[in-house]
């Protein structure tokens, strides 16, 4: 009977569950997984010479499409530093995006290029404040909407061949993280436009992208206001929404919003001041300035 | 570099399978499966040691389609030659019997109806590795006379679980094999009807393997059974069976014949990946259905039997799936935008050609970047420490789980009584008759399994919230907690109870005058059904005139019922000995399933438009003969079925949400013949031949409904809009599938096979050839609103409309053609089916049983599956639910087709192959 028991048991201890698991060990993952194994040598060239050579004029691109969009293959080993200074952030907002900016503490120079990463939810893995240096060779510099960036070709839904998003696998070859994220540093800090004008409301790429600070009023026919800023029925090609904006300047800027996640259902207040803040582009098609928001926090009715 | 591209993207598409062959002998070793193991038992042995233990075929059971079990009716009916034999003969295949769902075969316990209620089936896993106690089966065709209850249209079967009836002794099997699980010990005995009027029997077993044929799959089993039976008097007996059989299986995925390519294996199993070095698989089903049937039977005299049964199941069914929050990034290493061919259209020569790419050369760059990350196992599996990695820096920032893995249960509680009168009148008549009464609840939540590192899951529909806003209700996956964080453990996302009532009387006579025998079978059933919302969804809330909300989730719906029933009749001539001609025919309407009842069930209580009962017509003919050492059966079939109802539930990334497509009004047409040979040319050495074609077609094109989570009214309202482009007019969306075959199973099938024994030594070899498996196709693709619509622009000479598309278009993408005149379809064509290659499968088996001292036995079996190993042959696989290219159904977009993807999901199905070589070694002791 003993024995039996014993030939009943067995199964039983067999059976202990297999789908049993602790975390996982990720403490080298960043390491491995999301940035080059080799070391790379110190920047050699700066954002704002960057843009200057390759995102002011088309001459000699490797490709150029239009006066608005082109783009160089970068062949000589080009590296580049700044810190992460907005991301698609948890609403994705800036769908496929990284800002990268540096601000010399010396002379106090401050640019900004935008990186296309072909990964709809980067804020976890390249956080605001992470410092990084790039790697160019191989990858390619230009413009995109006369806005300057780093990325990839690629063909838009349209068929067009533009300068798009850089396959993650070949981005994490081309990126070094530098010490952990800091959101502390300068080149975290929105540029305050509220208090200072901008400082050219024309097309210069110096100026732009960058992020900070605008106050202002919805310009909106009055049947819109008190609508949300990106109903999917106003949706236009590139799944966004503009929404006209008057600084207290008089200028006028438009507020882009893609539908579909939170920011978007931010509701347009009528008559209220409002002050927005997030990353600042100029708008080729509206020849305007144009701000998107990173987050619902981005966003305050001032009374 | 680009003509490497220009190969290799090409190969996969064009003819994968000669290239895969060549990459398995140059590349990665370790994804080549062993060469042949060990061995099988079952058949070969002695009449009296139970030829009909399909031990080999339960291991071969398709437990990964666990939405469509499709080992329909492995029933041994002793008196077929046909249905006996293609249970085991072609299972590897996943054959289903006149290409029938396993619904519509009945399975019955100690005479007790175990079809499952709220999907129709049998589950097989219920009875999962319980062989020695389920053997003593009486199976029947849909018409033939049997003691205990209606057959369904793929027949029927009772198995007899009262412990008198086990085999007198006991018996210890050992078996290896290398299949879904490894290895299989079972020890079982029965002590026969004793003096004191007790029997008692039972078994217990486990079934294992900590990694499965298909790498990172794994297996673990438990299977007991334990049987009582009490004689009381004369006439009298109780009988009490328990069972259960917990197990834990982790799952393989179905997935590209790209993937297939890169990961060079017909078994890449996209459902595991590695966390901290270990394998571990993100699909793993537990289930444990412990059940009891208390059965009395009241010998009422010589001529009469009355047996009645009360049952109840608790059913504990859960499978874990990954989930992503937000923007997340699909975890799938299969999804598409991880494969080479999503950037750019390698089917389109002009865009798949050495001018074009050395014009674009940063389209083979990015597609060899892809490429490399496929190089490599790791790459090309899920890489859980990057998910751990990213819900830690999100929680480091405050957030909560972008990945988790949740558990989806589906219970159920099931109470059931059946009780069946059997009379032989006379000689010439004999009748039997019973009820079957049916109380079901179904238990369907899922649970957060795990965080991955995170500490919360905050519980919204990420859909509704993308549409409506975080702070609105349709967000809101229980409005009643709203916003609610979800640890470890908790119910989340939906939960809702379906409850049924099911109640047939039936009754069958036989009347038997000579050489003429007939009987006709009657049944009335009823059914009644609704859900039961525990959850408050925010998108359950109608919104009414008044601007209030009408709550339409939590609680009751109302309940739907149906009265159905029908009749069969059959009748059989022999005509001289050893020749039967046997004529059956049918009809029945049948209430629709639970699972398709509901529009949205995760959701609301909607029932589904069109909801009817269906209709069910069937006929068979057949000839069983006996000439010389020659004998057989040959017949013909037919069913038709109208008024069905089906359901499909998937993740349809174009809109990016959970979707509900349901068909009303389906019709379905069943037909084929069926034919079995066995020459015995001497005592020890025969020949067999079996063979089966059948068409199995959709003959209409059935109303669709499309209900889509998480989406707002006006866009759910213009998916489902199909407009008349001659009229304007608003038109009844449908489904183009008629002429669409049902897929997954071989529609041909034939065998040649010889068995020869001497000297208690058994051989048997089996060639069979399998032909006409199409892919399950997509109703989704072929919705009159997702093809293409073309009215006529021009007229020929002979009056006929002419049209701007081609016949290959019409092929790839199916077409709406309209008749501008009329204004009225003139025809809707759906996308071409795949129809899968035919191929070859060479079985063979050896067995010895060993007479040993005291009345002792041994037999050893061995048999091998597809010894040529064949890994190309189809069992079956899916259109992917999704468009070949964008839509302009947002913003202003009129929800016309709009631009074409890179990535054609139309040339990319997902399949399933057959097993390689493999074998199954069962030794067994008895005493």
């Amino acid at each position: 009977m003993k024995k039996l028991l014993y030939l009943l048991a067995i199964p039983v201890l067999l059976t202990a569950c297999y789908d049993d698991w602790d975390d996982a060990n990720v403490k080298n993952f960043s390491e491995e997984e999301l940035q080059a194994q080799d070391t790379f040598p110190t920047a050699n060239i700066s954002i704002k010479e960057l843009k200057k050579k390759y995102c002011n004029s088309r001459d000699g691109a490797t490709f150029s499409r239009n006066s608005s969009n082109w783009e160089f293959l970068i062949t000589d080993s080009l590296y580049i530093e700044g810190v992460i200074c907005a991301n698609d952030g948890q609403f994705g907002t800036n769908y496929q995006s990284l800002y990268l900016r540096s601000i010399d503490p010396s002379t106090g120079e401050d640019a900004c290029i935008q990186i296309g990463v072909k990964n709809p939810c980067l804020y976890p893995l390249y956080p605001v404040g992470q410092r990084i240096r790039l790697d160019l060779r191989g990858l390619y510099v230009g413009t995109y909407s006369q806005s300057p960036k780093i990325g990839y070709p690629y063909f838009t839904s349209s068929g067009n061949h533009n300068l798009g998003p850089i396959l993650f696998e070949t981005f994490r070859e081309h990126v070094q993280l530098i010490g952990l994220p800091d959101t502390s540093v300068p080149e975290c800090q929105d540029n305050d436009y509220v208090h200072s004008n901008f400082p050219v409301f024309t097309r210069n790429i110096d100026y732009y992208p960058t992020i900070g600070t605008v106050k202002g009023i919805f310009t909106e026919a009055d049947s819109a206001k008190q609508a949300i800023l990106a109903p999917d029925d106003l949706e236009d090609a590139g799944y966004g929404v503009n929404r006209n904006f008057k600084l207290a300047s008089g200028t006028n800027m438009i507020v882009r919003t893609s539908t579909g996640n939170e920011v978007s259902n931010i509701v347009m207040p009528q008559g209220d001041t409002v002050q927005l803040s997030g990353v600042l582009l100029f708008d080729t098609y509206d020849s305007k300035w144009q701000i998107i928001l990173r987050d619902t926090a981005d966003f305050k009715i001032l009374k | 570099m680009t003509n490497n591209l220009l190969l290799t993207s090409t190969v996969w598409m064009m003819s994968a399978l000669p290239v895969l062959a060549q990459r398995q002998t140059a590349l990665q070793p370790d994804t080549l499966l062993q060469s042949a193991a060990q061995q099988t038992e079952a058949w070969g042995i002695e009449e009296e040691d139970d030829a009909s233990d399909f031990t080999f075929t339960e291991s071969q059971l398709d437990e990964d389609l666990d939405a469509a079990q499709v080992i329909a009716n492995v029933t041994s009916s002793s008196n077929d030659p046909y249905r006996s034999e293609v249970g085991f003969l072609w299972s590897a295949m996943r054959f289903r019997l006149r290409a029938l769902d396993n619904m519509y075969a009945t399975s019955y316990l100690n005479g007790l109806l175990f079809n499952d209620l709220e999907m129709g089936r049998f589950n097989y896993s219920l009875v999962g590795g319980m062989n020695d106690a389920t053997r003593n089966k009486e199976g029947v065709d849909n018409s033939e006379y049997n003691t205990f209850g209606i057959a369904g249209l793929g027949g029927g079967d009772n198995t007899n679980l009262r412990a008198s009836k086990f085999q007198q002794g006991q018996k210890i099997t050992a078996s290896l094999c290398n299949r879904n699980y490894k290895y299989r010990g079972v020890y079982s005995f029965g002590t026969g009807l004793m003096t004191n009027g007790w029997a008692f029997g039972g078994l217990i077993g486990y079934r294992g393997a900590s990694e499965g044929v298909i790498e990172g799959t794994f297996y673990n089993s438990l299977s007991y059974l334990i049987s009582a039976e009490k004689r009381i008097g004369e006439n009298h007996a109780l009988s009490l069976v328990t069972f259960g059989a917990p197990t834990e299986r982790a799952q393989q995925g179905a997935s590209t014949e790209e993937a297939y390519w890169l990961a060079n294996s017909h078994y890449y199993n996209p459902n595991w990946g590695y966390q901290d070095g270990k394998k571990r698989n993100a699909r793993v089903v537990n289930d444990y259905e412990p059940t009891a049937i208390l059965t009395w039977d009241w010998h009422i005299n010589d001529a009469s039997n009355l047996t009645t049964n009360v049952g109840f199941k608790y059913a504990m069914y859960s499978s874990s799936a990954l989930g992503f929050a937000g923007e997340a990034y699909d975890p799938r290493p299969d999804y598409y935008k991880n494969l080479p061919s999503s950037i750019f259209n390698v089917y389109d020569e002009s865009i798949n050609n050495q001018n074009y790419l050395n014009e674009n050369i940063f389209l083979v760059d990015q597609y060899n970047a892809l490429l490399d990350r496929w190089s490599t196992k790791a790459g090309r599996q899920i890489d859980w420490d990057r998910l751990y990695y990213i819900n830690r820096q999100n929680t480091a920032a405050g957030g909560g789980a972008l990945y988790y893995q949740e558990r989806r249960h589906n219970n159920q509680r099931v109470w059931a009584l059946s009780s069946t009168y059997n009379r032989l009148i006379n000689a010439r008549n004999k009748m039997s008759a019973g009820i079957q009464l049916n109380s079901t609840k179904g238990m369907h939540y899922t649970t957060m399994a795990d965080l991955l590192g995170a500490s919360y899951y905050t519980d919204i529909d990420k859909f509704a919230a993308g549409d409506y806003g975080l702070n609105s209700i349709q967000a809101q996956s229980d409005l009643r907690h709203p916003n609610r964080r979800i640890k470890e453990g908790d119910t989340f996302g939906y939960d809702y109870e379906t409850e049924v009532l099911f109640g047939q009387i039936w009754a069958q006579y036989q009347y038997t005058i000579g050489s003429f025998n007939a009987n006709l079978q009657a049944n009335l059933d009823g059914i009644r059904m609704r859900r039961n919302g525990k959850m408050q969804n925010g998108q359950g809330q109608l919104l009414q005139a008044d601007g209030t909300y009408f709550d339409n989730s939590y609680g009751h719906s109302d309940w739907a019922g149906f009265l159905g029933g029908g009749v069969k009749a059959q009748a059989q001539w022999r005509p001289w000995a050893n020749q039967t001609l046997t004529l059956a025919a049918g009809w029945a309407q049948k209430a629709p399933l639970v699972r398709n009842a509901f529009v949205a069930p995760r959701i609301q209580n909607n029932f589904v438009n069109n909801l009817t009962l269906e209709d069910h017509l069937s006929a068979d003919a057949s000839w069983k003969f006996r000439f010389g050492n020659v004998s057989g059966k040959a017949g013909v079939y037919f069913i038709e079925m109208k008024n069905l109802v089906e359901q499909t539930a998937f993740f349809n990334d174009a809109n990016s949400a959970f979707t509900y497509l349901t068909m009303s009004n389906v019709s379905k047409r069943h037909y084929g013949a069926e034919l079995a040979l066995k020459w015995n040319i001497t005592d020890k050495l025969s020949l067999h031949a079996t063979g089966t074609w059948n068409q199995a077609l959709y003959t209409n094109n059935p109303y669709a409904q499309l209900n889509t989570q998480g989406m707002n009214e006006s866009d759910n309202y213009k998916v489902n809009q199909w407009v008349n482009p001659v009229t304007g007019e608003k038109e009844k969306l449908l489904v183009a599938a008629d002429g669409m075959h049902v897929g997954s199973t071989p529609l041909t099938a034939l065998n040649f096979g010889a068995e020869y024994s001497i000297r208690n030594w058994f051989f048997e070899v089996n060639l069979n050839w399998y032909d006409r498996v199409y892919v399950g196709f997509s109703q989704y693709r072929r919705l009159t609103n997702i093809m293409d619509n073309y009215t006529n622009n021009a007229v020929n000479a002979e009056g006929s409309p002419v049209y701007s598309v081609t016949k290959a278009e019409i092929r790839d993408n199916g077409a709406v053609l309209w008749d501008e005149s009329t204004g009225k379809v003139k025809k809707i064509y759906g996308a071409q089916q795949e129809k899968f290659h035919p191929g070859f499968m060479l079985d063979a088996s050896i067995g010895r049983y060993i007479r040993l001292r005291n009345g002792k036995s041994m037999s050893i079996n061995l048999s091998a599956q597809n010894l040529t190993n064949n890994t190309n042959l189809r069992t079956g696989g899916y259109e992917q639910n999704r468009d070949d290219n964008y839509y302009n159904s947002y913003g202003t977009g009129d929800g016309s087709r709009g631009l074409a993807k890179a990535y054609k999901f139309s040339r990319n199905s997902k399949y399933y192959y057959a097993n390689s070589i493999n074998a199954f070694l069962n030794v067994n002791f008895k005493w």
